[in-house]
């Protein structure tokens, strides 16, 4: 059986995922740049911007249960 | 709500996740279907390990079109193709042949389902022929085309929009079109690949928003360990049992690779593996309460043939839930029509398939289609522009209201689904009222119902209930602006046939010169598209209306739009039928 390698997470271009793209940065040092558009940053810089993608689904974190679902 | 929970077998690096999968539904004692690929086949490790999990679990064993790669294939195939709808003919034979007889072989029995993201129409026939105890298959993803093109850097050649979102009988010469009757039948239920949000769907990627936790992750949809979404859609697939008999469907078949770090993933795998788990935990819990019914594939065919009848129409009330905002869109689908009511649009068509033209379709090298295997459009009003922004509008439906020389767009307003009925005579669909107010301060209320009567008929019902000024009369314009394709980008519009019926009828050829055609006491207006082997037509139910118009196209604005004209008094109704039939 094959084993379960460790993995190393990519990151994907949060300015293309704006526009529902999945591109996969590059990584130069601690910089991380994309091929498709001219963005680059760090680390932090890109999950703060994931942040802020998420902040458009204002119900991310509500539970909408059946009962509830029949009323709205 | 009816579960069908599927699991991949792929040799290499992602079995131990398979593996893990495995657990959890055992765990759960959850009903597993196992699709088992060509290469997995080739493997006795693994094919020791499905026996035993098909004898100890009961799970059920059948064939997945993809993973092709056995010494045989390479003998007689090769190449680098993965999916079945994109071989020639003959390829599709040779390949179905060597995965039904390697089963045979291996796991001594007939396999009575299979899983392929599409099967079009010559691999479903082929594939019923060599193997007539399939009873069922994945055939579709539902919506998956343009906007997963576009967002795979252009690279996920998948088109196959325009199909059922939930199980149905595939006709023989679109599998994608559910069958008239039982000779128009390909033989095999069909379930979708994955059960799709059906509002966010619509409005952007269907691989972001489904029942896959892996698939909100990639839509950032969640946040680490929390995934309300996920739950949420479940419970939006559970509450079309309120406009279904009692009748919903969820499909989940997620490949390992998900819980293993795939690159669209930011999450740990220690999170993906959860979500999962989390969502098959959900389901346990529903049929604890008796809510949900796991079946396996095979055991869900025989379901559906015995409880749902050929031709049966369908409908999906979908609830937008992540946004917040709070938006109805309404589906109904039959053998003649699949049709996308945006109430946020005042209760605009804003997508339309016409079957009833019955349009035939094959995929791969050796077809017309090549890669494109959608049921083509008359209406797609994300694809084709919808409402006019920035320059002229594009495919769409609307009323248009006039009074004292103003005109107002009943898509501009906001309304939502009031009620939906069914009964011998049809599926009735109601909103609430569109709210309207004039420069001169007259306000109006307007009520639209479809009527979905089955045979190609959509019978749209305009009732003005309520009016500041009850002795004003409105002018009121049905109108329907149209296309056909299966992309985002037109196609030939020559040969379409426009046409007016009423006090003068004409015909003209559609040649972009923005001709229009219009008659007073109109009876009809229409449109001919023999591309598509379908013939549109807007007709007045109570009477002539008093002027219809069939206007051509441009090539800057490539549509042809129908209308019909009446006039609207307070508590008095409109009906116009939208009536689709195939090309005489």
């Amino acid at each position: 059986m094959p084993e379960i390698k460790p993995r190393t997470i990519v990151l994907r271009c949060p300015v293309c995922f704006a526009r529902e793209n999945d591109v996969t940065l590059f990584r130069d040092g601690e910089e991380y740049y994309c091929i498709k558009c001219s963005f680059t940053g760090t680390d932090s810089d890109i999950r703060a911007m994931y942040t802020d993608l998420r902040k458009k689904y204002r119900w991310i974190l509500k539970r909408v249960p059946l009962e509830e679902q029949r009323i709205i | 709500m009816i579960l069908n929970l599927l699991h991949r077998i792929s040799p290499g690096e992602t079995y131990p996740y398979f593996l893990l999968q495995q657990e959890y539904a055992h765990q759960l004692k959850l009903k597993v279907t196992l699709m088992v690929q060509l290469d997995a086949m080739h493997d006795e490790g693994i094919v020791a390990q499905m026996k035993e999990h098909h004898q100890e679990y009961g799970d059920e064993l059948g064939l997945s079109l993809s993973g092709f790669d056995s010494p045989e294939f390479q003998e007689k195939i090769g190449g680098h193709e993965d999916f079945i709808w994109l071989y020639s003919r003959e390829d599709k034979r040779t390949i179905l042949k060597m995965i039904v007889d390697r089963y045979r072989k291996v796991f001594g029995s007939e396999p009575v389902s299979a899983a392929a993201y599409h099967l079009d129409a010559s691999a479903m026939q082929i594939l019923k022929e060599i193997c007539p105890a399939i009873k069922i298959s994945v055939a579709g993803c539902f919506e998956e085309g343009v906007k997963v093109f576009h967002g795979c850097n252009n690279s996920w050649y998948l088109f196959n929009e325009g199909m059922p979102w939930g199980p149905w009988y595939p006709a023989k010469t679109h599998t994608l079109r559910p069958a008239e009757d039982e000779t128009d039948w390909a033989g095999m239920v069909a379930v979708p690949h994955l059960s799709r949000d059906l509002a966010l769907s619509y409005e952007g990627r269907n691989d972001f928003f489904a029942s896959h936790p892996a698939n909100a992750q990639r839509g950032l949809a969640n946040i680490g360990y929390n995934h309300p979404y996920d739950y949420n859609l479940v419970d939006n697939y559970r509450l079309q049992e309120d406009y279904n008999d009692g009748f919903s469907y969820y499909h989940v078949f997620v490949s390992p690779g998900w819980l293993a770090g795939h690159p669209t993933i930011q999450d740990p795998n220690e999170v993906s593996q959860k979500l999962y788990q989390d969502l098959l935990e959900y389901f346990a819990e529903l049929r604890q309460r008796g809510q949900m019914t796991d079946m396996y594939m095979s055991e869900f065919a025989d379901w559906y043939r015995e409880k749902m009848p050929i031709g049966k129409p369908q409908v999906y009330l979908a609830k937008e839930l992540l946004y917040g905002s709070k938006k109805h869109y309404f589906w109904y689908i039959d053998p003649y029509c699949r049709v996308l009511i945006d109430t946020n649009q005042g209760g605009s068509i804003g997508d339309l398939r016409p079957y009833t033209g019955k349009y035939a379709c094959s995929t791969g090298p050796d077809t017309p289609a090549l890669i494109y295997g959608s049921y083509p459009y008359l209406i797609h009003s994300q694809y084709r522009s919808g409402i006019s922004h920035h320059y002229m509008d594009g495919a769409r439906t609307t009323l248009m209201v006039t009074h004292s020389d103003q005109t107002l767009d009943l898509a501009t307003c906001r309304t939502r689904v009031a009620l939906v009925k069914r009964d011998a005579t049809g599926t009735h669909t109601t909103l609430t009222p569109a709210k309207l107010t004039f420069q001169d301060g007259l306000h109006a209320e307007i009520e639209t119902t479809y009527h979905f009567p089955g045979s190609g008929q959509i019978l749209i019902e305009r009732k003005l209930t309520a009016l500041s000024d009850p002795k004003a009369v409105l002018q009121v314009q049905e109108y329907f602006k149209g296309c056909y394709g299966t992309t985002e980008y037109p196609e030939d519009m020559h040969g379409i046939r426009l046409g007016v019926e009423g006090e003068k009828s004409m015909t003209l050829k559609y040649l972009y010169r923005s001709r229009v055609l219009e008659t007073v006491n109109a009876r009809a207006t229409s449109a001919r598209i023999p591309q598509i082997n379908t013939e549109i037509r807007l007709e007045a139910v109570d009477g002539p209306a008093m002027s219809g118009k069939a206007v051509e196209g441009i090539l800057f604005n490539p549509y042809y739009t129908l209308t019909l004209d009446y006039s609207l008094t307070l508590g008095k109704e409109t009906h116009t039928c939208l009536r689709l039939s195939p090309v005489q």
